[in-house]
């Protein structure tokens, strides 16, 4: 159970910091388009558009690796007072009633949101056109991405829930 | 289901997710599929994915939110933050508190810069916090200022919060910009005053420089001190505000020149290393995901909330309310005020300004005066127990020895100070219309 | 008996007025139907954001809304002729075109096939121009400006014109045209452009505003909510959508002469481009009409279709001449051209 921990957290960690320079992209990309409409006086054709979209699939693909370094914000006030093995098993439940309900809507109707897109190779209405389903596809990988490491944190618990057991 | 019932579910739903410390973002998105199943039904889900893409990832004005991060993480990884604020330190001197004006200062700048709130209280929190810490100052009174400064960026102009609340009134934009400078500045200010009066009454809570301390330095090394770390801070801020009213740059093209200065001083003052400054990218972009996810659980929850009725529940009970004028008007900044702590506020603008402006006409109340007080009284929503925005963005980048109650108590004087706010803008209404009057004639 | 009970929405939000070409055949349709139909009505943004509504019906989340088809340029570009023109039909061509002259099929055939009805019920005639801090009164002032301008085939218009396409966020137009970030930009017509408080930013409007000349606007309804609904029924939406093309029609042009009284008060300077300039528009124009059908076979057919309809309509427009509906312009783009391109 632990090596199956570690891959996912291997993999989140991986991907994270594979997805985390985009926002150095992102900076590039509108300081290109405020020179060139200021020195040259034409601004790009695609700039606005690019921006946007990479910020979209920007902060989504880290989600999971939020996730990994427990940056998603929580209230912790209850959960100081119980015992630590009725806060493993809180912890547990809020992962079934609330993490899977949304987990499943970013694979099920995230899923049927891509391929529309990609059914009719639906683009951007600007100068050019560029591709959506690609940003569109995003959410149903974010949901991917997250279910794996929702795996890892609930497979965790379970593991302390082992260990108290055995402790007590 | 029917709206009241779902009303209640989702509502329940939240809270009891909330204390049972999941993660925010999944609380509200859980919630909000389980309100659409159990109430508008199955087929409205789709609808929750189109919120989702549309309100959070396809909108170009929030680009903003994980500029200004990045410019903030650069900014306090080049250390030169960490020395500006031990340079205010000692410029303040005895004067205690000063880092905690300090923090107010820089908010009401950041504030003429952007309108994101999430991103204002992520700047100082990553900038501010630590340097406060280690200089003794009290907790509460560090993170509360953070996080009530932080919140002044959708009040004081520019702010795309009041671009979008005047479309949906008949107030102009200038009008409105003119309307809500004096009230944001007032609430700087009764930030600043509370700061040093109860420093004054509790010595410890924002120490002063001891004299041994500051004997030790000349005036000339603390001149100097100043040009070299509060200077270039302070430039980035202006540049960032003058690229944007030179019209060189819009508000959210501004936050990526902002980066690049960062970044400029991150060469300068930092150690130049690649991997630290892959370790900034790594960890704004850590900070980012925590403050959109929050957004994109918020995009779906408001939806179902919509779709399902519960804005109907509200019309009903908004219309129903005895009291007369003053009773309506005290009515309905309740309502904002409690929407204010579980939808975003585009969604409160846009599902209760078409509802409530209509009867606030037909009351003889002026609409300027209006919908100023439901962006000071927003502030408040933003700031309260247990669930305002400003309280879980500061969460995700404060020092793991900050408790979410820590930032609870944190916030109670400052909602008080709001509260106060507030009944001087209902007794004296100039302070929100004279400068409109004064700018633009009477409308 | 059971009383239908439909979900709908639109792309305009409360803050723009064309959200009332929405609501008006809503209560049309309640003052004929409203025994066999109850329609809840939410304004544009509230159950999602105003781009997403295509979707939305598609999937089913929502029965019907209310569009501006050329949203939808990006699912296939065949949606932009029937939504709206650079410098070509007004809003009477395109009520000739869409009842007589075979315009409802392409309407049919496009939104067809992605599951949806549709309804033509609202029509508005052309829009405000540019307005911002520089004057642009004739195309030599155009070339080289920075123009806020929507849709594709505009800023090509405006590319070859030599003036540049600026995108810019709706919220943060009004401080662009303020601080200078573009020297123009255009945004809808009169009325709603002087509630946007382009009148407080700007100092100039030129006009005419030959980027839309007249625009379309429907209801989008999933074909299963259709195919639900009984005979009668679905004949009272449609008088009902007829009825309100009439009204949007004289409605929008009453609120433009409003608008356009209020920005005179406002002082602000109205510029007109003279007739040879906006000759040299209109060849522009054809050359990116056949341009855009050349790219898009459903396109050719539609601008096929459209410009036929131009050249028939020309034998009594022509003779009626002063007292004609439509523009008598003789420059426009080459049939036969078309013809290879479908
Ligand atoms: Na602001
Ligand atoms: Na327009």
């Amino acid at each position: 159970m632990l090596s199956i921990i570690r891959a996912i957290d291997a993999i989140n960690d991986w991907f994270g910091r594979f997805i985390a320079p985009v926002i150095a992209i992102i900076t590039l990309i509108v300081i290109y388009d405020i020179a060139l409409r200021y020195f040259i006086g034409r601004p790009s054709d695609w700039a606005f558009d690019i921006t946007k979209m990479l910020f979209g699939a920007y902060f989504m693909l880290l989600t999971a690796y939020g996730m990994r370094h427990c940056v998603h914000a929580e209230v912790d006030i209850v959960k100081q007072l119980l015992s630590k093995r009725v806060r493993t098993v809180t912890d547990l439940v809020g992962y079934i009633v609330f993490f899977t309900p949304f987990v499943w809507l970013l694979l099920t109707h995230g899923w049927e949101f891509a391929t529309r897109s990609w059914s009719r190779g639906e683009t951007t209405y600007g100068m050019v056109s560029i591709p959506i389903y690609p940003l569109k596809t995003v959410i149903v990988v974010t949901g991917a991405l997250i279910l794996l490491q929702g795996v890892s944190i609930v497979l965790r618990l379970i593991l302390e829930l082992k260990e108290s057991e055995h402790g007590a | 289901m029917g709206p009241e019932g779902l009303v209640l579910l989702m509502f329940a739903g939240l809270l009891i997710g909330l204390f049972m410390g999941h993660p925010l973002a999944f609380v509200l998105g859980g919630t909000a599929v389980i309100g659409a199943i159990l109430g508008p039904g199955e087929h409205t889900l789709g609808l929750l994915i189109n919120n989702m893409y549309g309100r959070a990832m396809d909108n170009y004005v929030l680009v903003a939110i994980p500029l200004f991060i990045l410019m903030a993480r650069f900014l306090n990884d080049s250390g030169v933050t960490e020395k500006m604020f031990e340079t205010m330190r000692l410029l303040f001197g005895r004067v205690r508190g000063g880092l905690a004006l300090t923090v107010v200062v820089v908010s009401v700048l950041l504030a003429a810069t952007t309108g994101v709130v999430g991103a204002s209280i992520a700047i100082m929190g990553m900038i501010a916090l630590q340097p406060m810490l280690k200089y003794g100052y009290n907790k509460g009174l560090s993170t509360g200022v953070i996080m009530a400064s932080g919140c002044l960026g959708i009040l004081i102009p520019p702010s795309i919060m009041l671009i979008l609340i005047a479309s949906y009134s008949p107030v102009s934009v200038g009008s409105l910009f003119a309307g809500a400078l004096v009230p944001g500045l007032m609430l700087g200010t009764l930030y600043a005053l509370y700061v040093l009066v109860v420093c004054f009454i509790k010595p410890d809570w924002g120490p002063g420089v001891s004299s041994d301390e500051r004997e030790s330095i000349s005036g000339g090394q603390l001149l100097m001190m100043g040009l070299k770390y509060v200077l270039p801070p302070m430039s980035l801020i202006l540049g960032v505000l003058g690229a944007l009213f030179t019209g060189i740059a819009t508000a959210t093209e501004a936050s990526a020149i902002g980066v690049v200065m960062a970044f400029v001083l991150f060469l300068v003052f930092g150690d130049r290393k690649l991997k630290t400054c892959y370790g900034s990218l790594l960890e704004a972009g850590k900070t980012t995901t925590m403050v959109m996810f929050v957004l994109v659980g918020a995009t779906a929850f408001t939806g179902v909330f919509t779709i399902g009725g519960g804005m109907d529940v509200v019309k009903e009970v908004v219309l129903s309310v005895p009291g007369g004028t003053f009773g309506a008007l005290l009515f309905m900044f309740g309502v904002v005020f409690i929407l204010g702590m579980f939808l975003d506020w585009t969604g409160i603008v846009l599902l209760s300004f078409p509802i409530m402006l209509p009867i606030v006409e037909s009351l003889g109340v002026d609409v300027l005066w209006f919908v100023v007080m439901v962006a000071v009284v927003l502030q408040t929503s933003f700031l309260t127990p247990p669930f305002g925005y400003a309280l879980f963005y500061l969460k995700g980048v404060a020092p793991s020895g900050v408790a979410m109650l820590d930032l609870y108590k944190a916030s109670i004087p400052f909602c008080l100070l709001i509260l106060f706010a507030c009944v001087l803008l209902a007794v004296f209404p100039q302070l929100i219309t004279g400068l409109p009057t004064y700018l633009y004639g009477n409308p | 008996g059971d009383k239908i009970s439909w979900t709908m929405t639109t792309t305009w939000p409360d803050s723009l007025e064309l959200v009332e070409v929405d609501r008006h055949w809503v209560k049309l349709v309640e003052q004929i139907a409203g025994d066999d139909i109850d329609i809840k009505f939410y304004p544009g943004g509230t159950l999602m954001p105003g781009n997403e509504v295509f979707d939305a019906v598609e999937n089913g989340s929502i029965d019907a809304s209310g569009d501006w088809p050329g949203y939808w340029a990006g699912r296939d570009p065949a949606f932009s002729p029937l939504a709206s023109h650079v410098s070509l039909f007004n809003a009477v061509d395109y009520l000739n075109w869409i009842y007589e002259w075979g315009g409802f099929e392409f309407y049919e055939k496009l939104y067809g096939k992605y599951g949806i009805v549709y309804l033509p019920y609202g029509v508005a005639n052309s829009e405000s121009g540019f307005r911002g801090q520089k004057r642009i009164a004739n195309l030599d002032e155009l070339n080289g400006k920075r123009i806020r301008l929507s849709g594709r085939e505009q800023g090509k218009v405006l590319e070859k014109l030599g003036a540049s396409q600026v995108t810019i966020a709706g919220g943060e137009l009004y401080q662009a045209i303020e601080r200078g970030v573009v020297d123009a930009g255009e945004f809808s017509m009169p009325g709603v452009d002087y509630k946007a408080g382009f009148g407080e930013v700007s100092k100039y409007w030129a006009s005419p505003g030959w980027h839309q000349t007249a625009s379309v606007y429907g209801l989008m309804v999933n074909k299963e909510s259709w195919d639900a609904l009984p005979e009668n029924v679905r004949t009272k939406l449609k008088v009902a959508a007829q009825a309100n093309m009439t009204w949007s029609l004289t409605w929008t042009e009453r609120r433009s002469t409003e608008g356009a009284e209020k920005f005179k008060a406002k002082g602000i300077e109205i510029t007109r481009y003279p007739d040879e300039d906006l000759k040299r528009i209109q060849d522009v124009a054809n050359e990116v009409m056949l341009e855009s059908s050349c790219e898009n076979k459903l396109t050719a057919e539609i601008y096929y279709s459209q410009i036929s309809y131009l050249n028939d309509y020309a034998n009594w427009r022509d003779v009626s001449v002063p007292f004609n509906l439509s523009q008598a312009n003789h420059n426009l783009p080459s049939l036969d051209a078309i013809k290879k391109c479908i």
